[in-house]
């Protein structure tokens, strides 16, 4: 136990550089545009770094079987044209052991006239209707902090238990 | 460094799990109760150093810390590589489930390299300590390369190899900064 302070010195030091948006992206983040009628998805590690050359596999609403596949080009875009309205899912996997999903929701507006956003939807509607797309992304900062603390806390309730286990053992081997 | 599931042979990829459980096991059974709290935090800064990664040649390379590791836990390393391997496959799909194994023997092998290097006592530290962490990087690289040729893959995984010696240097000169500063503010860390 003498030692755990200077390992949790060590810690605190990457959870610190961890938690730093400018250095950390190693996951994908991505960002999604919904411009009728075609969804587009840029996937990136950071700002300078896209994902280049990465599998897409697309999955309608409801559907297990990808609606398309493909690979992102030379800057991280992956594009699609949607048939139906509800959530779809894209499987984004670098073959380099980086996998992550996005979901994007097309809603009924999105089919609106010849495919186009209807006039009568106010600029601020298509805005809000982005801002909620891209909170649906798995990349989200936000979510990737609950991730690493749900990391985090399952890690030490193990070591906890390992921990209980070995005492009880060896109070039960002492007695 | 984390191989995806889908890229290993499946026979590769079960009996790793199985030398792997072993190896769990035997190091469970001999782990002092002392220990315990050390090898969980340093699972957890190993299941965080790998978000702490930097965009070089169209890919992207991250921290591995499996040369401090080998260096703090020495034998008992592995338990540690392997509670976070898991937890990154369980919650950022980093790294596949059914290659866990593969993944937690790769980098168990850099941590163990890492330990024999350190344990060099003759040598001196600043020569010693990135050393440790270079290997702790490159052995599971090489490993990987290997695995990825058996599993049939081109020459071209060679270029991977070769991003993840520039991971090496870097995680070298980490090492060697973390060494010098567990020196001065906890030395016993390191003996």
């Amino acid at each position: 136990m003498k030692n755990f302070i200077g390992r949790l010195i060590l810690l605190s030091v990457f959870a610190l550089l961890a938690f730093n948006p400018e250095i950390n992206a190693h996951r994908i983040n991505f960002e999604t545009s919904t411009e009728p009628p075609v969804i587009t998805v840029k996937a990136f590690f950071s700002r300078t770094a896209p994902l280049v050359g990465a599998m897409v596999d697309v999955y309608a609403p409801g559907d297990d079987q990808p609606y398309q596949t493909g690979r992102t080009d030379k800057a991280g875009f992956f594009a699609f044209i949607p048939d139906r309205t509800g959530e779809w899912t894209m499987r984004v996997d670098d073959e380099r052991g980086h996998v992550d999903r996005v979901t994007v929701e097309v809603a009924g507006t999105f089919f609106s006239g010849d495919n186009l956003v209807p006039e009568e939807t106010h600029p601020e509607e298509i805005q809000e209707r982005m801002v909620a797309i891209e909170k649906t992304g798995t990349g989200n900062d936000f979510q990737v902090f609950y991730r690493v603390i749900t990391g985090l806390a399952l890690i030490f309730g193990l070591t906890g238990i390992i921990y209980g286990v070995k005492a009880r053992q060896a109070m039960r081997n002492n007695s | 460094m984390h191989i995806a599931d889908g890229i290993i042979d499946t026979h590769i990829c079960i009996g790793a799990h199985l030398v792997s459980g072993g190896l769990l096991y035997v190091s469970g059974k001999k782990m002092p109760m002392e220990e315990i709290p050390g090898v969980g935090i340093m699972g957890a800064a190993l299941f965080v150093a790998s978000l702490v990664h930097f965009p070089f040649a169209g890919t992207s390379i991250h921290l591995g810390l499996f040369g401090i590791a080998g260096i703090v836990l020495g034998k008992n390393a592995f338990p540690a590589i392997f509670t976070a391997l898991l937890f990154q496959s369980l919650i950022f799909q980093h790294g596949g489930l059914l290659t866990l194994g593969v993944n937690a023997l790769n980098m168990g092998a850099g941590a163990y390299v890492a330990w024999l290097i350190w344990r060099m006592w003759k040598v001196p530290e600043y020569i010693r300590a990135p050393l440790a962490g270079f290997s702790g990087i490159i052995i599971p690289a090489l490993l990987m390369t290997a695995e990825f040729r058996l599993s049939g893959y081109g020459r071209g995984i060679v270029y991977l190899f070769a991003v993840y010696l520039v991971a090496a240097f870097i995680e070298s000169a980490i090492t060697f900064s973390a060494v010098k500063f567990l020196r001065r503010v906890k030395p016993e860390i390191l003996n």
